[in-house]
């Protein structure tokens, strides 16, 4: 079911509604607006997540000498701590995001099939 | 005490492994429901695909594609996620949970990246297909011609070593035989009539299925397998923890069969390689996620989503998803380092490890044969896509653009049709004496098709000054950074790093050559782009800007 956005359905820290008639600038599509915002999200998720996990694999997971072998859950501590909780982490971070934070932007109206509507446009 | 019966205990699995597990009836059964399966969803699908234009209903499923659908076929899993990355684990040891821990974000980068925009632009370019949605975002009939050529190449490689991995699954469902490999590039020895026998079936099989049914048969036979594949993992971990002990004891015995790396970083090797060392650990976090999101496969996925609301729930679908394929599969292999420590080839791991925990179970011989058949599953969904993709591309972006403009649904209809059964038979005809270093070319290929796509993709959605000059500079710098640094590789030493493969890239300060494909596609779509002609900005409106039509009624504008 597609849901209308309604044009102040914006993320509130970017929203910055213009009359077209003032500028005479078209209206970012708001879509694409709360994409990029998301996208930022995103991103900054996949950062702190690599650099989490693999600064504490490398600290406590890389074999010194003499390394005493400790486990958690049946996992090896340094896996445990540097992977399965950080897994498990960016997994409610991805329900947060997608559940609450992205909006359910309309994708528009579909266009004719281009090649139905246009004349043959060859290379 | 305790240590003589661990000895004891430890010289019955490797009876076991040395006899090698043999397959039963029960994979043979298993291989028949399946293709069974797939032929009925293959119908199925067809009169989905009746319902509208043939091109969009055979090549995008009328773009009615829900959460599950999505979330579970977007990633393409392939055999290898069953075969090929097992047997890393358990070569490799712990470290592997490491390698491939940037799966945690790939649910969220995969969709929350591109995905809406992606969606959005496909609907309003009327792009049924990707190289199609390059043509009409950028106006360059050219560009739309060259991503079709790079992505029916790479696609083409990565499909045909799948169509060698089905036919040895098909060969092995044989009661009594042994189980050898699995592996893609499993060797084959001389003029082997089962060999043939399984490419033929599983060749008429797919493609067959596929011709009937089309983009939804492929994400139907997917999401089916999907769902085997979790089921049979889930069964698996139930039963090879407690078999080896416990997990903590599962490791400990693996350090003893193996040594101390089993169980650290950067892994056990016993050639005394660095399997991950700190440069290819922070690659893999980058090259996993990377590679998922502007995969071919996977952008016809979200652009054949049937709304916003789709794609958020596709998100936590898949990462309970992920939760449950990917750890538990780095447990049992775990698990198996310790039972079943001396495997010939590393690749028998899940095979042995099915035919072995499930053969005191009542059915254990269909069970077993389940298991062993999700990768039969995920072989024929992954070729089963590619087919799909293929074929799009060629027909809508060859045949419909290029040679017949004018061509009737009945025509598209024939010409998909060909495309597909051709392409089958160069598959065929390539698998009868297999390509050396076939595997090694389906590696370079997805390394290519990453570096040529990311940022491209990256550009369709997100930047207005991006020029068809540009994309093309950035897709093609991509894919000559990655082709330069295999070449290398291939003709010089081993650096010791990585995985122990015959052809392997130059990894460049220790870093994987995806990273360096992008970096150099980053620099050369961004100066091209700056240095052509800017597109027309009632252009560029059309795919950055609100439409006319989607504008509120005036009294809605705020001031």
């Amino acid at each position: 079911m597609n849901s209308t956005s309604d044009s102040r359905d914006i993320h509130p820290s970017v929203s910055k509604i213009a009359s077209l008639s003032k500028s005479g600038e078209r209206e970012e599509d708001p879509l694409l607006r709360n994409a990029r915002f998301e996208a930022f999200l995103v991103l900054a998720t996949w950062i702190t997540a690599a650099v989490y996990s693999v600064t504490y694999c490398r600290l406590y997971g890389y074999l010194p000498e003499n390394q005493e072998l400790k486990f958690t859950f049946g996992f090896p501590s340094w896996i445990f701590f540097g992977v399965v909780i950080p897994w498990l982490s960016c997994a409610l971070v991805s329900l947060v995001i997608s559940l609450f934070v992205m909006k359910g932007d309309s994708l528009g109206a579909e266009s004719d099939d281009s090649l139905l509507s246009e004349d043959s446009d060859v290379l | 005490m305790f240590f003589n019966a661990m000895n004891l205990k430890l010289m019955h699995f490797e009876l076991l492994a040395a006899e090698n597990q043999k397959t039963g009836v029960g994979m043979l059964l298993a291989l028949i429901a399946f293709i069974v399966a797939s032929v009925w969803l293959g119908t199925l699908a067809q009169r989905v695909v009746k319902r509208s234009s043939f091109v969009k209903g055979f090549f995008l499923g009328n773009r009615g594609l829900g959460a599950w659908a999505i979330a579970l076929t977007a990633t393409v899993q392939s055999g290898g996620t069953f075969m090929g990355f097992p047997s890393l684990v358990y070569s490799h040891g712990w470290i592997v949970a490491l390698w491939i821990g940037s799966y945690m974000v790939v649910p969220i980068t995969g969709f929350g990246l591109i995905g809406k925009r992606i969606a959005q632009l496909s609907r309003r370019t009327g792009a049924v297909t990707m190289p199609e949605l390059f043509r009409e975002r950028f106006d360059s009939p050219i560009l739309g011609v060259l991503a079709s050529v790079m992505i029916v190449t790479f696609m083409s490689f990565m499909m045909i070593a799948q169509f060698k991995a089905g036919a040895i699954l098909m060969k092995y469902a044989w009661p009594g035989t042994e189980i050898v490999s699995f592996a893609e590039d499993a060797p084959i020895k001389g003029f082997d009539p089962m060999f043939l026998l399984g490419l033929a079936l599983f060749a008429i099989t797919v493609v067959g299925y596929t011709l009937i049914g089309g983009f939804l048969a492929a994400v139907w036979t997917d999401l089916f397998q999907s769902v085997m594949m979790f089921l049979g993992i889930l069964l698996l971990v139930c039963l090879a923890i407690p078999a080896a002990g416990g997990l903590e004891q599962a490791t400990r015995t693996a350090v003893v069969n193996t040594g101390p790396g089993f169980a650290f970083g950067p892994g056990y090797a016993p050639d005394g390689r660095a399997f991950l060392p700190l440069s290819l650990a922070i690659s893999f976090f980058f090259f996993w996620p990377s590679t998922g999101f502007s995969s071919p496969a996977g952008i016809v996925r979200i652009m054949a989503c049937k709304d916003t609301n789709t794609i958020r729930h596709s998100i936590f679908l898949l990462c309970a998803y992920n939760l449950g394929i990917y750890l538990p599969l780095i447990c049992i292999c775990v698990c198996a380092r310790a039972i079943v420590p001396n495997l010939a080839s590393t690749d028998e791991v899940i095979p042995n490890m099915a035919v072995y925990l499930t053969k005191d179970l009542p059915l254990g011989n269909l069970i077993a044969g389940l298991i062993l058949a999700a990768p039969f599953g995920a072989v024929m969904a992954t070729v089963s896509s590619y087919l799909v993709v293929i074929a799009s591309g060629l027909v809508r972006d060859v045949y419909q653009r290029i040679i017949n403009p004018q061509a009737t649904e009945t025509q598209l209809k024939r010409a998909a049709w060909g495309t597909m059964i051709a392409v089958g038979i160069l598959a065929v005809v390539c698998n009868i004496q297999p390509i050396a270093f076939l595997q090694a070319i389906v590696v370079f290929s997805t390394g290519c098709a990453g570096a040529s796509f990311i940022v491209p993709t990256v550009m369709l959605c997100y930047w207005r000054r991006a020029t068809a000059h540009g994309v093309m500079a950035a897709m093609i710098a991509g894919a000559i950074t990655v082709l330069t640094l295999y070449a290398v590789g291939f003709a010089g030493g081993d650096p010791m790093i990585g995985n122990a493969t015959a052809f392997r890239p130059y990894f460049l300060f220790g870093i994987e050559p995806l990273l360096w494909g992008v970096l150099s596609s980053t620099i050369a779509g961004t100066i091209v782009s700056v240095f052509t002609r800017p597109p027309a900005d009632e252009r560029v409106s059309k795919w950055f800007d609100k439409q006319p039509d989607e504008l509120p009624p005036t009294e809605t504008i705020v001031a």
